[in-house]
């Protein structure tokens, strides 16, 4: 042990593991190290259980005691109440009712609520009553695991394609930052990413209502109608939808009808989920395109479309740049 | 302390007292692995009051439903209904990375049984014994992960004063504690894993 400690250069080691070695120096550390090669890893697990033992005392475990406590108290005030109950109870069916519902109260104390995030892939959720939800990248969906209101509500954040199981006492609601979304039984596409001025909601089947939350605005939509929330202007204007690309983000089938090269280039953007950059030399404006993409890869669509304008597509950092194919 | 120490380890015993209603094992449980399962929360979270409450949450719901639940071992339950918890709460793979990245450069576990706690406070009595500048410097870099030039300006001292407390503070600490660390035959590290 004497020779370890005579040999090791701990000035180095500890730089080290704070990352802060220059190249020099982690050579130089390296030969110090030969006749010692498991110090390294002993003394980068000693300074990580230094710096967990010095957080572990800033926790107050007697004040966290005190408070998980008092929510004991309550549950037991809850079971004298329901053995009172029990007693008075005839029929032994209704014991196993209350008991039934004692059990469900306590363990669900508090309103539960479900939240599904995604981030960077897409998910599917099937809600309590049977709804299907498909989540975009970056979107939060949070309902209430019992659905046991006068409704059935839902709050997004992000983009969700809604398969809602018809209900009609009890309608399915869509809270967003801006919009309220009432269905009885549809399928319908919501784009409400909180970044974004604009929230948009398009629907496949049914009839769905939106409405501002903070106008008296509301419409209603039919299959192949979208409307488009405006934050500026606070204002719902009524579409009709040309393609069925707004869900293309779900299918990743793309339809390009006569469509204008800009928008084609924003769509792609939506489905893939990246940033496009046109280079200014690129001149698109009057371009339009007639094509559909079937479960392709980004590649082979920038690919297709570059190739049909004699262009080309380069990857920079985070960014798709698309320039002009003549060198 | 070392009959304490192996009655809180006999998981089984305290499952039993516990499933029993025993409360001050609960509580006896609950203290011990409270702090740890909090600084798991954290990493997940990123934020300390989440974490404690999400903790919290979780021992409550283990007391409520403690005749219904069949737990073979107690600290694997708490950390993986922990665990669940956090990444119910906090779905976010980008959070999960960042904590991931951050996690790479040393050895943490979760620290759960009792002589591990032992431990601990034996390594803030060392960290304590360094000398006060010496401490501040420990702390700043290990602690709040300030690099050694941010060190410096906040103390207004040079970078190599830094180096070299940072130094002496590792050999201090890798001295006194390693004869410690042996002596911890039932280190058991439950390892995070993702």
């Amino acid at each position: 042990m004497k020779r370890e400690n005579e040999n090791i250069s701990w000035n180095l080691l500890a730089k080290d593991v704070a990352g802060e070695l220059t190249p020099q120096e982690r050579d130089d550390l390296q030969k110090a190290l030969e006749d010692n090669p498991d110090v390294e890893k002993q003394v980068r697990e000693m300074w990580g259980e230094a710096r967990y033992a010095q957080e572990v005392v800033t926790i107050d475990a007697d004040a966290a005691w005190a408070k998980v406590r008092s929510q004991f108290t309550q549950e037991q005030t809850q079971k004298r109440v329901l053995s009172k109950a029990s007693f008075v109870a005839i029929a032994a069916m209704l014991v196993v009712i209350l008991a039934t519902t004692f059990f469900l109260r306590s363990y669900l104390n508090q309103p539960s609520i479900i939240q599904v995030y995604t981030a960077e892939t897409m998910k599917s959720v099937t809600l309590p009553d049977g709804t299907t939800v498909d989540l975009n990248r970056g979107s939060t969906l949070s309902y209430d695991a019992k659905f046991d209101g006068d409704t059935r509500l839902v709050s997004l954040v992000g983009e969700a394609f809604f398969d809602v199981t018809r209900h009609e006492e009890k309608p399915f609601v869509i809270e967003t930052e801006a919009l309220e979304v009432k269905v009885l039984g549809t399928s319908f596409n919501v784009r409400a990413y909180s970044d974004t001025d604009n929230s948009e909601v398009t629907v496949s089947t049914g009839v769905v209502s939106v409405g501002a939350k903070t106008s008296l605005d509301e419409v209603t939509l039919i299959a192949g109608d979208a409307v488009v929330y405006n934050k500026a202007g606070n204002s719902l204007e009524k579409l009709m939808v040309s393609s069925d690309n707004y869900m293309a983000w779900k299918t990743k089938e793309i339809e390009f009808n006569n469509t204008n090269l800009v928008e084609v280039f924003e769509t792609i953007e939506e489905v893939y989920h990246i940033s496009i950059v046109i280079d200014d030399e690129v001149d698109v404006k009057e371009d339009v395109l007639n094509a559909a993409f079937s479960h392709h890869s980004l590649n082979h669509v920038l690919e297709s479309v570059c190739a049909t304008f004699n262009l080309k597509y380069q990857q920079v950092g985070n960014d798709y740049v698309i320039l002009n194919r003549f060198e | 302390m070392a009959s304490t120490n192996t009655f809180l380890e006999n998981e089984d015993l305290l499952l039993k007292k516990i499933k029993a209603g025993d409360e001050r094992v609960f509580e006896m449980v609950f203290k011990n692995y409270y702090p740890h399962l909090v600084l798991l929360a954290q990493k997940y979270l990123l934020d300390r009051d989440l974490a404690e409450s999400v903790v919290q949450e979780v021992f409550v719901k283990l007391w409520e439903k403690r005749a219904a639940m069949e737990i073979r071992s107690l600290r694997g339950f708490l950390v993986v209904a922990v665990r669940n918890k956090c990444t119910n709460e906090l779905k976010h793979r980008q959070v999960v990375r960042e904590y991931e990245k951050e996690s790479g450069e040393a050895n943490e576990g979760v620290w759960l049984t009792f002589s591990e706690n032992v431990y601990l406070q034996q390594i803030n009595k060392v960290i304590d014994e360094l000398p006060d500048q010496r401490r501040k410097v420990f702390r700043m870099s290990r602690v709040d992960g300030l690099k050694y030039r941010e060190i410096a300006e906040k103390l207004n001292i040079s970078p190599k004063t830094v180096e070299v407390h940072m130094g002496k503070a590792l050999k201090y600490l890798r001295e006194q504690l390693k004869p410690l660390k042996k002596q911890l035959l039932a280190t058991v590290l439950v390892l995070i894993m993702l």
